[in-house]
């Protein structure tokens, strides 16, 4: 009996290991070998409800056709790019997926090429202009291509314009087209007795600074800091939109409490009322639809710029197609993989996806006809910022081991008063050039002139 | 007598038999234990101690030898690290004195067998269990600029307008130490009842006969009989709080302008892969200021051992 139950036991130990190590999903051919599910993990839970309806049409329709299945897997809770990582390293992953680090991958081998797909080199002619290195394209080789877009602005509400005088001939309300409109609206706006505050800053949130002072930096100057006509790096834009910022702090027309505030705390508050600006991205339009529904009127305007006869495009982020697993180039197989990549990144399912309100057109020309009933508010703002902005290229390489990030010293100095914006920018901007240079030196197989790009305009 | 050699002989087979079969069962049960700690905490200790002389991002081509450099950066010119150490010593100085009394003043109270002690142990228990990242957003909350804190101390009249009590260093360091204490005191209230049931009554009541006064009970019975178990609470308080991590992201994420930051929490926040605002944050960087922390608290805890050991042995 003793023996039975060792046996036992041992069995129990042994399966638990063995299911728990092969609990993930790979592609596996079902239905009598004629339709190879792939396998999709990614970490876009809003999203979810949409695709799934999406994908199903297609696995009942065109997917059964061509002998695919999508399983589209949203992985919520633990960081998706933790859980990709741990699943390529133990050989588990799925046949594609959202997110990861280009290079770390490509060196390891984990991905596949779309150049390797058959009927690659058609496919990629339209995204000629649109690579990225090092973020599209790896050592030559094009592992994503760019599929939707998330764009930037300055969000208001009409009403406290309107009731402050902020408007135009016709009663509309005028959003701010410079910094220093944006800090003399923010004075006009604030009223402590009825707890109107001009602006709402959520400095807690870790992407405050990068949303509010380094994103308008390229609609102001043209560049983010690299500028690639000349390959110099070149931050002197920051010091008028940091001192805006300081004049905002030093009016007191900002919502008190910034330092303790959060980014949801943030769109929480300017649903509610009574906050006049706020700088935003596209992502919040379902913010302020559904998770913080708006009880205000409210607009979608560009970043201000710093001189209003010199406008630049403005930032914004391409979200890229899926990364391939390598090793389903023989689980799935090439054409099956080109088949999938298509369908995601095709105008039609680019287009149901605008108009479901999900994802912005990386190019605004695939879409600009396209008329949607009752699109949530702000969507189509937000999505026709695409035609006035453009995605930054990669820039060099840098070597600032040791150095404070320029986000922590504009944290630690500026913001607190200790130093001038130009005092900490120009140092900064010494010490990022001599760290690109301290790189390319140790690096002699590196090339830093090829983000030079001398006919790098942006003007608009 | 061949006899009786072969019965031995048997018997030792069967016995050695039954000792193996014995020792693979129980080697069999720590089995799991012993695999997590291998590959939980023994692996990741060399993996850090390798990285820890190479610049590496995860990325194999970018991955180079640096020898010293790290450590000589660190030392050098990196003192954003160590002001994260001075944040972390006055937060333990501001936070461990007050903890400690506290639990030790409340464990003599519920000591005297009142009546609800019972409640109130669940009662100072209860917030040890609660995760630390919920603690953080209740005390977010409380010391909101609109929030209860400030309601209450304006209807009071204490202050005419609410406190930015996150814009300041002191102010956020503040509510930190008032956060973290609530979240711990309790434990510390635990230890310090078990010790305290462990003292003889006879003492005291030798002492009562003598005629000694309260606090000379106290301090010539009370702490001398619990001063092993104080040297514990105070070696694990000290850990603990020289660890804080999470607590602090959650509640101030280092702001104002990262005067907050813990060590642990900056390194989780410069170099925690999904933490870090890089994909590819300086891992080997972040491994050389693993290490450096991992000594410093080897040397905290050696020393506090060395300074405390007469606290083990006073009666």
């Amino acid at each position: 009996m003793n023996k039975f139950i060792k046996a036992g036991l041992a069995i129990l130990i042994g399966a638990s290991f063995v299911t728990g190590l092969a609990g993930c999903g790979q592609s596996k051919q079902i239905g009598g070998g004629n339709i190879t599910t792939v396998t999709i993990w990614t970490g876009e839970s809003h999203s979810k409800a949409v695709y799934d309806r999406l994908i199903n049409t297609y696995n009942e329709g065109e997917g059964k056709e061509k002998g695919i299945k999508i399983d589209y897997v949203v992985k919520e809770g633990d960081s998706i790019t933790q859980s990709i990582e741990l699943a390529l390293q133990s050989g588990q992953a799925p046949d594609m997926f959202s997110a990861g680090s280009l290079g770390k991958m490509v060196e390891n081998n984990y991905l596949a090429a779309i150049d390797d797909l058959p009927g690659s080199k058609e496919f990629l002619k339209k995204y000629d202009s649109l690579l990225i290195k090092n973020r599209n394209t790896y050592n030559d080789k094009v592992y994503t291509v760019p599929f939707s877009a998330a764009t930037q602005g300055l969000i208001y509400n009409k009403d406290m314009f309107r009731a402050a005088g902020i408007v135009d001939e016709n009663g509309e309300p005028t959003p701010p087209e410079t910094f220093e409109e944006l800090r003399e609206y923010a004075k006009k706006l604030t009223n402590p007795g009825k707890r109107e505050y001009g602006i709402i800053l959520p400095v807690k949130y870790g992407g405050w600074y990068s949303s509010d002072i380094t994103s308008p930096m390229m609609s102001s100057a043209g560049h983010e800091g690299y500028n690639p006509a000349t390959g110099e790096y070149d931050l002197s834009v920051l010091v008028p939109i940091m001192n805006t910022f300081l004049g905002i702090k030093a009016d007191g027309s900002f919502f008190p409490g910034a330092d303790g505030l959060d980014n949801d705390q943030a769109r929480a508050h300017f649903a509610e009322g009574g906050i006049g600006m706020k700088f935003a991205f596209s992502f919040d339009v379902g913010v302020l639809n559904d998770q913080f529904p708006a009880e205000i009127d409210w607009g979608v305007a560009p970043y201000p710029v710093v001189d209003k006869n010199k406008k630049f495009k403005q930032r914004m982020d391409y979200a890229d197609s899926y990364f391939m697993n390598a090793k389903s180039f023989e689980t799935v197989g090439g054409e099956k993989m080109m088949e999938v990549l298509k369908y995601f990144t095709g105008d039609q399912f680019i287009t149901d996806t605008y108009i479901e309100g999900v994802n912005i057109p990386y190019d605004w020309n695939i879409v600009k006809d396209v008329k949607i009933d009752n699109p949530k508010k702000g969507w189509v703002d937000f999505c026709k910022m695409v035609s006035i902005s453009v995605c930054y290229p990669r820039t060099p390489a840098v070597d600032m081991t040791g150095q404070i990030p320029l986000k922590e010293r504009f944290l630690n100095d500026v913001w607190t008063g200790k130093l001038s914006p130009s005092t900490v920018v120009d140092d900064y901007t010494n010490a990022i050039n001599k760290g690109r240079d301290k790189y390319y030196e140790d690096n002699k197989d590196k090339d830093v002139t090829e983000f030079i790009n001398k006919d790098w305009n942006i003007e608009r | 007598m061949k006899l009786q050699i072969y019965a031995s002989k048997t018997m030792n087979k069967s016995l050695k038999k039954e000792r193996t079969s014995e020792a693979v069962q129980c080697y069999l049960m720590i089995s799991t234990q012993l695999i997590g700690f291998l590959v939980l905490t023994i692996y990741p200790i060399i993996w850090t101690f390798r990285w820890a002389w190479y610049s590496y991002s995860g990325i194999p081509s970018l991955t180079k030898y640096v020898g010293w450099e790290n450590f000589i950066t660190m030392f050098t010119t990196d003192f954003t690290y160590w002001k994260t150490w001075g944040n972390t010593l006055l937060f333990a100085l501001c936070k461990i004195p007050i903890e400690i009394t506290l639990a030790m003043f409340l464990a003599l109270l519920l000591n005297r067998k009142i009546k609800g002690s019972n409640f109130f142990r669940s009662m100072y228990y209860m917030p040890s269990v609660i995760s630390v990242a919920i603690i953080g957003l209740v005390f977010s909350n409380l010391f909101n600029y609109w929030g209860w804190i400030n309601g209450i101390l304006v209807k009071l009249g204490l202050i005419s307008s609410g406190i930015d009590w996150f814009a300041t260093k002191q102010t956020a360091m503040a509510v930190l130490v008032i956060g973290s204490i609530w979240n711990t005191f309790g434990i510390n209230v635990m230890y310090f009842l078990a010790a305290l049931t462990n003292v003889p009554e006879e003492l005291y009541e030798c002492a009562k006969l003598d005629g000694a006064s309260k606090s000379k009970t106290f301090f010539k019975i009370t702490l001398p009989m619990i001063a092993p178990v104080f040297q514990i609470i105070m070696l694990l308080s000290t850990l603990g709080t020289l660890g804080v991590n999470e607590y602090i992201l959650v509640l101030t994420n280092g702001g104002p302008s990262g005067q907050t930051f813990s060590v642990m929490s900056y390194l989780t926040k410069q170099f925690m892969p999904g933490f870090a605002e890089s994909s590819t944050p300086a891992l080997g960087y972040g491994c050389a200021m693993s290490l450096v922390t991992t000594v410093i608290f080897a040397f905290v805890a050696i020393v506090y051992s060395k300074f405390s050991k007469k606290m083990g042995s006073l009666y």
